[in-house]
């Protein structure tokens, strides 16, 4: 029998390594919501109105993994958002925030992705309404920031409000902070650099992020950026949120931008759905220097 | 029946009655004669034509001799061997005793890998490097490519011990990252994946190992592509005993838990006679013993004793007819570490440790037909899930899993001059890699690509004559990659695929000018490699993928390359003491799948499919000796110099592209015009005696690219005169074995110079400077049969915690300690 003994291990072994499954996929599903609160589908809004519309999504058996928003106007496809997430139970349900543009039809479409891959989507038209409804935005001349070594000035900025605070008076502001700075080489090249609490490097130069129950997600367009595709005279000449709006391309952003240097003027969209601009009055290149920034957001 | 006939018969039954009883038994017992010690595995011949072989406790027993006066030889590489007269008388039993003198040589050491057949390593003009029994039962190495780390003028890489899930072993001044260009086979077939070059280190459990073989230089001459650097052969055991086995359990650090099962069983006939018709020593019967304390009796730093690797024989040859098997298993899991570095860990609050879990099971058949004519299979199953230590959502994080399936059927025959060899291969890979992170947002893909590779290699051997070797042979192969890139978190699917076909004829005359002084051999083979079929395109794209949109190309152009790989060398031998080499070859290698057919993100920026890229070669001029000093003191010295024509080499194509986080340099896989690479190695062995062996070695090597031409006239980065990366710009080795009667031990001390971080030889941020710093390791490694039942076995490697650091700035495991204990039957 003790001879025996080794076949059997053996052949436990084997039996153990080929043993693998695998789960059925199965179909998410989205829905619209409606109500006075959200826009309704073949209703009318002027350029620059704001459209409000209600997601309520199931996995279907699997986690939701994608969520794409798409604007079709006059023909012309853009995506407006495209975000990776990982909800495995009670379903997602979120609000989400556009802008009218000036196109004469807008096809909306809202398409949602499980983790088998199954698909699922729902879509919308919004006409175009008479007049213009740009809205009116706030400005802040002058906001100084400390980079990330820097003691002296505060490093966390409500984009909002122009306010900023240090690690010590943050605290009970947490939600209402949209972006930080800090300097670093990156592939040879000095770049002052705007970040945001979710932006998962900040926690290089942040590390009190961590311990923040709410870590808002600010996305800047670097390509705008990169390119001076707005300049500082454009900004300093805006009066309403016109440009605001259609100067961020949202095929190019990142919750990153490098290279802030002076005189770029870097386009964003703050977690709760307001576009802005922020021109980078000053920027030093060292990690205990300054950032210097004009900001003008949607109100 | 007639009187006169019973009385015939009568006599003939008392005649024939008493010369059968008049058979005799000699038994007996082998020693040493320095220490006393039992040798085992002495071949004891009687009148040389028939006898035994010795056991545990060096005693053997001859039954059924005739009565009268024999000789009595007995023989064992490593010793000088003796003669008795021997008296039988009647049926009586006769005590014979010997005590062999040591005899240090080391001109015995065969190997099969640099003429495709059996040869002397004096012999062999190349410097060769064999690592037998005895030496990796002194290493602690916890992966087979660790073996061969304190070998001089080779770069293992693998940054996290057990925890990689990919290693390479290079040489001579060759990229660490390239895999491709140095062959690696396991018992004669390749197990480089046509997809990258790349090889899974991990697929085989150490315990497995007989031997390595490794010769440097280009081999292309008998093998090809990929062995433009050099080739090396693992050859794995083979069962030796009626019935054996082992099942050992061990624990170490990390919370490494493993277990090994080991079960042999050889019904071949005569398997423990010796005669002239079996006496071939090749036969590979006692290569899965464990080293006793104080009984493994190697003069020499490779063969050991009963290692039967006697002059002129091919180590996979059989004796008598019969069939054998041999199943081995592994599992190993492990807690692991957290490899990256704290500038990552503070950026990354995923981070987890690097964990990892295995299994490999093999199953070794064969079947000895005839003295020199076996036929051998095998079979080996791999699976493997390895972290790479960041988790988000999936249960077990960033990992990648291999399933890794290979086949081998081999049959050899070997009739007066001639022998041939014929084998079938065939090894599959699906390998997944989950990738999660969180940036902006969450984003989850998962690499899918299997990996097939077959063919045919056969050899043929013919001596004509006493002064000519022909060996002549054709290889056939072919080798697929179809892999895809799935995102879960959006639309996106990345295929690439794409075929290698290759076919390869050589033929190689070794001619003994001046019999066993001067021999030179003369190669030449040639190659055509075919790429086919290959494809890289997109399914869905999103903002993910879409910049590679304008590079998809879903039928990419068939291309054909031939190539012809000479070699010519000589080797004189002008005294036992003294021998010299001089050999002048050529290798090549086309590029891999992965280069020709897949483009992505890869470190630094995106690398760009190029199926456009050729073939490489390398021509080499080496100059060697090895000398015998006071009869002990082995010195060997080897000095090269080569020549990269058409160097694969990634390359800034002047481009850049936006992959969703600005704008990163595109680079290509491209030909270089010229590479030059200088260096030598020396090595030192000394048994001081049976019992104890040190050897140190030295290896420099300077890797330069003396050639470059940007892809792009715009291109300002001229790399001419810089170093190529992942070259130790120096190598040393330590190594040290005691065998004595309490326990076996090894140790080995490891230097690796510095090596140039990249292309540019600028300062890297991650590394902190622009070459990666040197560092020493030192290994070492306890172990002990107990009452020939119970195995014991204390493995610690790195025992100085030495840190060093990938090129991410991840870092090694550092002391790594394991305690294995075993039982054999």
């Amino acid at each position: 029998m003790a001879k025996r003994i080794p076949v059997i291990l053996l052949l436990l072994f084997l039996a153990a390594t080929g043993c693998d499954t695998e789960e059925p996929g199965t179909t998410p599903l989205i829905l619209l919501r409606t109500g006075n609160e959200f826009t309704a589908d073949g209703s009318a809004v002027a350029p620059g109105g704001t459209l409000r519309f209600g997601i309520s999504v199931s996995g279907g058996g699997g986690a939701i993994t994608n969520l794409v928003v798409r604007r079709i106007s006059d023909g012309v496809s853009v995506t407006e958002s495209d975000r990776g997430m990982y909800i495995s139970y009670g379903g997602l349900d979120t609000t989400l925030t556009y802008t009218r543009g000036y196109g004469q039809t807008e096809r909306w479409i809202f398409s949602v992705m499980n983790s088998y891959r199954d698909t699922a989507s729902v879509s919308m038209t919004v006409l175009k309404g008479a007049g213009s409804a740009w809205g009116e935005i706030n400005y802040h001349p002058s906001v100084r920031i400390g980079l990330q070594d820097n003691s002296s000035l505060p490093h966390f900025v409500d984009l909002h409000s122009g306010s900023a605070w240090n690690a010590a008076g943050v605290s009970g502001h947490e939600a209402d902070v949209d972006m930080a700075a800090f300097w670093y080489i990156t592939s040879g090249n000095s770049s002052p650099t705007l970040t945001c609490p979710a932006y998962s490097s900040a926690l290089t130069y942040y590390p009190l992020f961590s311990s923040w129950s709410v870590r808002n997600q600010t996305m800047f367009d670097y390509y705008t950026s990169d390119n001076d595709l707005v300049t500082e005279a454009m900004f300093d000449e805006a009066v309403n949120d016109s440009l605001l709006v259609n100067a961020y391309r949202p095929g190019s952003v990142s919750g990153l931008s490098k290279y802030a240097y002076t005189g770029k003027v870097v386009p964003f969209r703050t977690a709760n759905g307001k576009y802005g601009l922020i021109k980078v009055i000053r920027a030093d290149e060292v990690a205990t220097g300054e950032m210097e920034i004009a900001i003008r957001i949607q109100k | 029946m007639k009187p006169s006939r019973l009385i015939l018969s009568a006599i003939l039954l008392i005649v024939f009655s008493a010369g059968v009883s008049a058979q005799g038994i000699i038994t007996g017992r082998v020693t040493c004669s320095r220490d006393g010690q039992p040798l085992r595995d002495v071949a004891v011949i009687l009148d040389g034509i028939r006898g035994a072989t010795t056991g545990t406790g060096g005693t053997f027993i001859i039954e059924q001799v005739p009565a009268g006066s024999h000789t009595l030889e007995a023989r064992i590489l490593g010793y000088k061997s003796q003669s008795r007269i021997v008296e039988v008388t009647g049926s009586g039993t006769v005590n014979i005793s010997f005590a062999l003198e040591e005899e240090f040589i080391d001109a015995g050491e065969v190997i099969i890998t640099a003429n495709r057949g059996a040869s002397r390593i004096a012999d062999v003009p190349a410097r060769v490097t064999l690592l037998g029994p005895a030496a990796i039962a002194s290493r602690p190495a916890a992966t087979v490519d660790e073996m061969l780390a304190s070998v001089p003028g080779l770069n293992v890489s693998r940054s996290f011990g057990i925890f990689s899930h990919k290693s390479s072993v290079t040489m001579r001044g060759l990229s660490g990252n390239e895999q491709a260009r140095v062959l690696v086979m396991i018992d004669g077939v390749p197990v480089n994946k046509s997809d990258g070059g790349s090889v899974n280190w991990n697929l085989l459990d150490p315990a497995m190992v007989e031997r390595i073989e490794v010769v440097k230089g280009p081999a292309s001459s008998m093998y090809g592509s990929n062995a433009m650097g050099g080739t090396i052969n693992i050859i794995t055991r083979k069962p030796e005993e009626a019935l054996s086995g082992k099942v050992t359990a061990g624990y170490g650090t990390y919370n490494t838990f493993f277990a090994r099962i080991s079960l042999g069983q050889n019904f071949t006939q005569g398997r423990n006679l010796v005669s002239p018709e079996n006496q071939n020593p090749g036969q590979n019967l006692s290569l899965a013993k464990d080293i006793q304390p104080g009984q493994n009796h190697s003069p020499a730093e490779n063969p050991a004793p009963g290692q039967n690797l006697l002059p002129g024989v091919d180590p996979g040859k059989s004796q008598g007819r019969g069939f054998y098997y041999l199943l081995n298993g592994l599992y190993r899991q492990s807690d692991g570490y957290i490899t990256q570095s704290e500038f990552d860990q503070a950026a990354n609050p995923f981070i987890v440790a690097s964990d990892m879990q295995e299994y490999t099971a093999s199953l070794k058949t064969g079947y000895n037909i005839r003295r020199g004519e076996f036929i051998e299979t095998d079979f080996i199953a791999y699976n493997d899930r390895r972290g790479t230590g960041e988790l988000v959502y999936q249960p077990h994080g960033n990992t990648t899993d291999h399933d890794t399936y290979q086949f081998r059927a081999r049959y050899s025959v070997e009739r007066d001059r001639l022998t041939a060899d014929v084998s079938l291969f065939w090894l599959k890979e699906d390998y997944k890699k989950v990738n999660e992170y969180m940036k902006d947002d969450y984003t989850w893909y998962n690499v899918l690509s299997e990996r097939v590779d077959a063919g045919i290699l056969s050899s043929v051997r013919w001596k004509p004559g006493s002064r000519h070797t022909l060996t002549a042979g054709t290889d056939l192969k072919t080798g697929s990659v179809d892999a895809a890139d799935v995102y879960l978190t959006s639309t996106d699917i990345v295929y690439n695929r794409g075929k290698m076909l290759s076919a390869g004829f050589y033929l190689q005359e070794a001619f003994a000018l001046i019999p066993d002084r001067l021999n030179i051999t003369a190669g030449l083979r040639y190659d055509l490699s075919m790429f086919r079929d290959g494809a890289f395109y997109i399914d869905t794209p999103s903002a993910e993928t879409v910049f590679m949109r304008n590079i998809e190309d879903r039928d990419m152009d068939n291309v054909t390359w031939g190539a012809l790989s000479p070699k010519l060398a000589i080797n004189y031998t002008p005294s036992p003491e003294l021998r010299l080499y001089a050999s002048a070859g050529r290798g090549f290698r086309p590029s891999v799948l992965d280069d020709l057919c897949r483009s992505g993100r890869i470190r630094g920026g995106f690398k760009l499919a190029n199926p456009d890229a050729g073939p490489e070669y390398l021509t080499n001029l080496e100059a060697g000796g090895d000398i015998m000093i006071a009869g002990r003191l082995r010195a060997s010295l080897s000095a090269y110099y080569s020549t990269g024509k058409d160097f694969l080499y990634y390359v800034n194509t002047g481009d850049s592209i936006d992959m969703g986080y600005g704008l990163r340099p595109i680079l290509v896989r491209t030909n270089i015009p010229l590479v030059e690479i200088t260096g030598a190695e020396a090595e030192l062995s000394y048994p001081v005696n049976s019992s104890i062996y040190l050897g140190a070695s030295i290896g420099y090597s300077y890797s330069v690219i003396s050639g470059y031409k940007p892809l792009d006239a715009a291109d300002p980065i001229d790399l001419t005169g810089n170093h190529l990366t992942d070259v130790p710009s120096a190598t040393a080795s330590f190594s040290a074995r005691w065998n004595n009667r309490f326990v076996n031990a090894g140790l080995v001390a490891r230097y690796q110079g510095t090596m140039w971080a990249n292309d540019q030889n600028i300062f890297d941020e991650v590394i902190g400077s622009n070459r990666y710093p040197a560092y020493v390791t030192i290994d070492m490694r306890l172990s002990r049969v107990f009452l020939g039942k119970i195995s014991a076995d204390l493995g610690v490697q790195n025992i100085l915690d030495t840190k060093f650091y990938d090129s991410k700035g991840a870092v090694c495991p550092g002391r790594f300690i394991t305690l294995e204990l075993g039982y054999i039957f």
